[in-house]
């Protein structure tokens, strides 16, 4: 999808004269992770709606509906019961942080030697934990965008292996 | 006649009855409420149900009605959605690093923020994907008003979120 | 003495790159910044969502502090400041990843300490914003390069 196609799309969708299948595909470019930074400022417009999509009500309703309609006797037939988990808001957003570390022996090898920091002088900002994720979950998040996005991932990848060829060579 | 039957016609509507609800009231206790009361008022009246072009349509506008009613009682909370909103942005320090889950929790705040016919525009259309049609009868409005209040909301929408996260600079 | 003592005891223990950054904007009330300690890193893992989430919590587990620097106002000076910063300790930081478009610039930084990547630092300068995102932790070397794969996986 290119991008003076999405412009001329985005154009006709705000003045409301876009189709259902164009609106999807406004939709799945805006998701599809290749945004160009012209672009960018509409792409959590989208991403919202696609997101809004998975909100529903778990399996427990249907049990509690169910038994106060009075249904006739229940013959062998398929219960579509879709159990869905109540998303809470930021799921979809929180489980695109993806990350594999390293293997645990070789975490194990570095373990707290390596940290020489000193944290005695760090005072949280915050009293809650819920708050403070909220806060990592973010900075995770950009950092990962970030990462994703730049066009230097190639040299990423030769900087990771020369990192790992020296460590394997220490 | 035709078989109809609760859990192949009505309970699989829950997921959207449930979101149509939920953008209306604002609440998910009193969206799923909603809901419950939705499909015990269409299933209390089955006889009627073959007079009825779409079931969907149906249900969908009695738990439209239904989820007006309960916000009307519960106006007092709405108007707590303007504080929430500055509350959200302010949450910590003077200025919040704006990123997805951020900028997502804006959208959703500034979406709840329209009046209920352009929410329920925007639910319907931009979310559940209906067509203008459908939309109408849903909401008891010709296409053409349908269409003018979808422009609305969305340009609003476009516009409080383009000047709050500063893209419109 | 004590000049001497102060020395001795910045030598012995390491400070992240925002300590080191607000020490030099004591009294700027433009900046933001935001501490997430070790014991604090500790409690979010017993947060509902990330108990739920193996591969979040799995993440945070490897995580030891966190601090943000935000600033609204003189986004460019201060990125300015920032990459001074980086420069006085240049033996201290790998230049890890930067880009750079139309809105603005970002620059990843990492340093290595006995093998392992203790610390990242992304600056930014963003439409009109500054930003210092700076984890310390234990990150393998495949954490930063695999983030961004699986990213990409995610999204399509």
């Amino acid at each position: 999808m290119d991008y003076k196609n999405i412009e001329q799309l985005l154009e006709r969708y705000w003045r409301c004269e876009t189709s259902l299948e164009e609106e999807n595909r406004l939709r799945d470019f805006f998701t599809s992770g290749e945004v160009p930074a012209a672009l960018l400022p509409y792409k959590e417009l989208f991403v919202y709606q696609k997101e809004q999509q998975i909100e529903g009500l778990g399996a427990d309703f249907d049990a509690r509906m169910l038994s106060k309609v009075e249904s006739p006797v229940v013959k062998a037939k398929h219960l579509s019961l879709v159990s869905r988990f109540k998303p809470l808001f930021r799921a979809a957003a929180v489980v695109t942080v993806f990350l594999m570390l390293g293997n645990v022996a070789q975490r194990s090898l570095f373990h707290n030697d390596a940290l020489d920091y000193n944290y005695n002088n760090y005072r949280d900002t915050y009293d809650d934990p819920n708050v403070a994720y909220k806060k990592v979950s973010s900075a995770l998040l950009i950092l990962s965008d970030e990462i994703s996005k730049s066009n230097n991932q190639n040299s990423a990848d030769s900087i990771c292996k020369a990192a790992t060829d020296s460590v394997m060579n220490e | 006649m035709q078989e109809i039957s609760f859990r192949k016609d009505i309970l699989p509507l829950k997921d959207k009855l449930f979101r149509l609800a939920l953008r209306i009231t604002l609440n998910r206790a009193e969206a799923e409420d909603v809901v419950q009361d939705t499909m015990l008022r269409v299933w209390s009246r089955r006889n009627e149900w073959s007079k009825f072009d779409s079931i969907e349509a149906f249900c969908m506008t009695v738990a439209r009605n239904l989820a007006i009613d309960r916000s009307e009682k519960m106006d007092a909370k709405n108007l707590e959605l303007i504080p929430e909103m500055e509350q959200a942005t302010d949450a910590s320090g003077p200025y919040n690093l704006l990123v997805q889950t951020e900028r997502l929790d804006l959208i959703h705040q500034l979406i709840n923020k329209l009046p209920e016919k352009q929410r329920t525009v925007i639910q319907l259309r931009d979310i559940e994907g209906k067509n203008y049609k459908e939309i109408a009868k849903v909401m008891g409005l010709t296409e053409e008003q349908v269409k003018v209040t979808l422009f609305r909301a969305r340009q609003k929408v476009k516009e409080q979120y383009l000047a709050i996260d500063g893209y419109g600079l | 003495m004590t000049l001497l003592m102060t020395v001795l005891s910045v030598a012995a223990m390491a400070q992240d790159f925002a300590t080191r950054f607000m020490a030099e904007h004591k009294k700027d009330v433009n900046l933001t910044c935001i501490t997430i300690s070790p014991t604090m890193m500790k409690q979010i893992l017993k947060v509902d969502a990330v108990e739920k989430d193996e591969k979040m919590a799995d993440v945070i587990s490897n995580l030891k502090s966190m601090q943000l620097i935000t600033s609204k106002v003189k986004a460019s000076r201060y990125y300015q400041e920032a990459l001074k910063v980086i420069e006085k300790n240049a033996n201290r930081f790998d230049p890890y990843l930067s880009s750079k478009d139309h809105f603005g610039e970002s620059r990843i930084m990492v340093r290595r300490h006995k093998g392992a990547i203790v610390e990242m630092v992304m600056l930014t300068n963003y439409r009109k914003a500054f930003s210092v995102i700076n984890f310390t932790g234990i990150m393998s070397d495949e954490f930063i390069s695999e983030l961004a794969r699986s990213m990409r996986q995610k999204r399509s």
